[in-house]
């Protein structure tokens, strides 16, 4: 007995010690620092409470960044969701063979790796050499500046993010839609409902968790979009397309202020943590919705 | 009128057939509209890899290269460094993946198939980290690897990932519909723990742990922001930073060189996914979990 329960133990201990120092020590860490003025490069590191949220929020440059991701957020959760919902629905309505096909094409923007993209759509997107304003030429429509331009930069970042994420979407919701019983259709359908009402009485309603938890996922994931915006435009032109992930970046590793930054960081994890909380509710009623 | 072949019966007959032509039409164009929608920059992106310079900076822009290039791979090698970005992509991402499965698999037996005080309550505890956005643990991970001295090394990117709370979760779940009775006759037969585990437990779990091999294997290969922080020398770097600050030879941005890079680095990646998919389906059914 006494063998097993040692064994049952350390088999845990590694992913503790791991999760210990990684995970709950940096995030503890994060939020005592940013009570700090802690500079990497200074031996002065002094307390200064509450300062470093009172200048970021007397920052424009935080509004600025807050505003981008907020924008980011709901574009990309309403849109988007909007989006796979439809597109799976035309998906589920395909003959076996083109419903296999299209169900891998699009699930492979999420699965690329984001600079790999990103390089690709810096390339399409040029207003000068770029294939895209060819392309909107043939519709007669003029050339854009897309992120080039300070004022709409923003807004094709959020495209670019539909255009990665609508893939994942779409197949869980394929997934979903799969999981519910045919009984229930084919009871409704002797009861004499037509396809229509089958679709609103029965799908929708059991796919509400399901929508709940990726509109969840979709927020985090825009409050956390560095990697595209930091490879294409770099928060730019000037600060334009800056956003909080990047911004906590740039004053952590840019300017070494690690005190300054945490506080950003701070208010991002209370942000994301309570949308994650959120998140394993949904996952926990969409399992069991099966 | 039962059984009477009347006009307006044949006309009806059409209608249904050209409607349902026309359903079927209107399917593919929608079909083909989200395949160039999502599949048209990766065919720009290998296509373009296959231009000379000139040639992705001439107007009109043209889809096709005027000329056909394939020096651009070479000169990743040759000029880029790829050589040194994979293999440092490589070391990190087979080494994570390997002592990824090793961990995760043993403390998915372990909360599965044992039972011991405070069981649930460790297994919560590491489940709170999934909702932990890596963005707000950077700086202190960066402290720790500068008070180790390990900045700017392949072990900074190593040690963070060797466990994947994810992945226990997935073994867990999977280990959970596995009967006890093998376990336990295996017990009575005076086999040591370690051995049930190597010999019984593990093969037993060969489709989850593909599944969750593949999730950390390219999770590892593409992450982007850690190593961004914690490496600060050319040699250092992994692909998706190599691809970077693959730019340019004398100022301007080498695109069609870039854009072989992206097609280097994304072609493995769908590779590896589109043979997963086997497992996929296995693994994930059995789990009862999806995505």
């Amino acid at each position: 007995m006494k063998k097993r329960l040692m064994f049952a133990y350390l088999c845990i201990l590694f992913p503790l010690a791991n999760y210990l120092i990684f995970q709950s020590y940096p995030v503890l860490f994060t939020f005592a620092i940013s009570f700090y003025d802690y500079n990497l490069f200074s031996q002065d590191r002094p307390f200064i409470g509450l300062k470093n949220f009172e200048s970021m929020f007397n920052d424009w440059l935080f509004w600025h960044s807050l505003k981008n991701s907020l924008v980011l957020a709901f574009g990309l959760v309403i849109i988007s969701t909007a989006v796979s919902f439809f597109i799976s629905i035309f998906i589920n309505s395909l003959p076996k063979l083109l419903k296999k096909i299209i169900r891998i094409v699009i699930f492979i923007p999420p699965i690329t790796p984001q600079v790999g993209w990103s390089i690709i759509w810096d390339s399409l997107l040029d207003p000068v050499w770029g294939y895209t304003n060819q392309i909107v030429g043939w519709f007669g429509l003029g050339p854009y500046q897309y992120l080039l331009d300070p004022r709409t930069a923003i807004y094709w970042y959020v495209l670019l993010a539909i255009w990665s994420s609508t893939g994942y979407q779409a197949v869980v919701l394929l997934a979903s839609m799969d999981a519910i019983p045919q009984s229930y259709y084919e009871a409704a359908k002797i009861d004499g409902a037509s396809s229509w009402r089958r679709f609103w009485r029965i799908t929708v309603p059991l796919l509400k968790p399901t929508i709940i938890f990726l509109l969840v996922i979709r927020s985090i994931y825009a409050f956390r979009f560095f990697t595209p915006i930091y490879v294409m435009t770099g928060g730019g032109p000037g600060y334009s397309s800056y956003v909080l992930p990047l911004l906590s970046y740039s004053v952590a590793f840019k300017y070494w202020r690690f005190g300054a930054a945490s506080a950003i960081n701070v208010f991002l994890f209370i942000i994301i943590f309570s949308l994650a909380i959120l998140q394993i509710r949904y996952v926990t009623r969409m399992y069991e919705s099966k | 009128m039962e059984g009477k072949i009347t006009n307006k019966g044949i006309n009806r007959l059409k209608t249904i057939k050209l409607s349902k032509i026309g359903i079927l039409t209107f399917q593919l164009v929608i079909f083909v509209v989200l395949l160039i929608f999502f599949l048209f920059p990766y065919a720009y992106m290998f296509l373009g890899s296959l231009k000379r310079e000139w040639d992705v900076m001439s107007l009109p822009p043209k889809l096709l290269p005027r000329e056909w290039y394939f020096g651009n791979y070479a000169a990743l090698f040759n000029e880029a460094h790829f050589d040194i970005y994979t293999r440092n992509s490589l070391i990190v991402s087979i080494t994570v993946t390997l002592s990824s499965l090793f961990f995760v698999s043993l403390a998915g037996y372990s909360f599965a198939k044992f039972k011991y005080r405070g069981r649930e309550t460790i297994f919560t505890l590491l489940m709170t980290s999934l909702m932990i956005p890596p963005e707000s643990t950077m700086i202190p991970m960066y402290l720790i690897m500068h008070t180790f001295g390990l900045v700017d090394s392949l072990l900074a990117l190593i040690l963070p990932s060797l466990v994947s709370i994810y992945n226990i979760f997935l073994i867990r779940q999977y280990a959970l519909n596995l009967p006890d009775s093998l376990f336990e006759s295996a017990r009575v037969d005076g086999c040591s723990e370690f051995k049930i585990y190597y010999k019984i437990f593990l093969p037993l779990c060969a489709p989850v742990l593909a599944v969750a091999a593949t999730y950390t294997f390219l999770g590892t290969w593409n992450s982007f922001l850690w190593p961004l922080i914690v490496l600060t020398t050319w040699e250092k770097y992994t692909l998706p930073l190599g691809m970077v600050f693959t730019s340019s030879f004398g100022g301007t941005p080498a695109m069609a060189m870039r854009l072989a890079g992206a097609t280097y680095a994304t072609i493995p990646v769908v590779a590896v996914w589109l043979l997963a998919q086997k497992y996929f389906q296995k693994g994930i059914h059995l789990t009862g979990l999806k995505g």
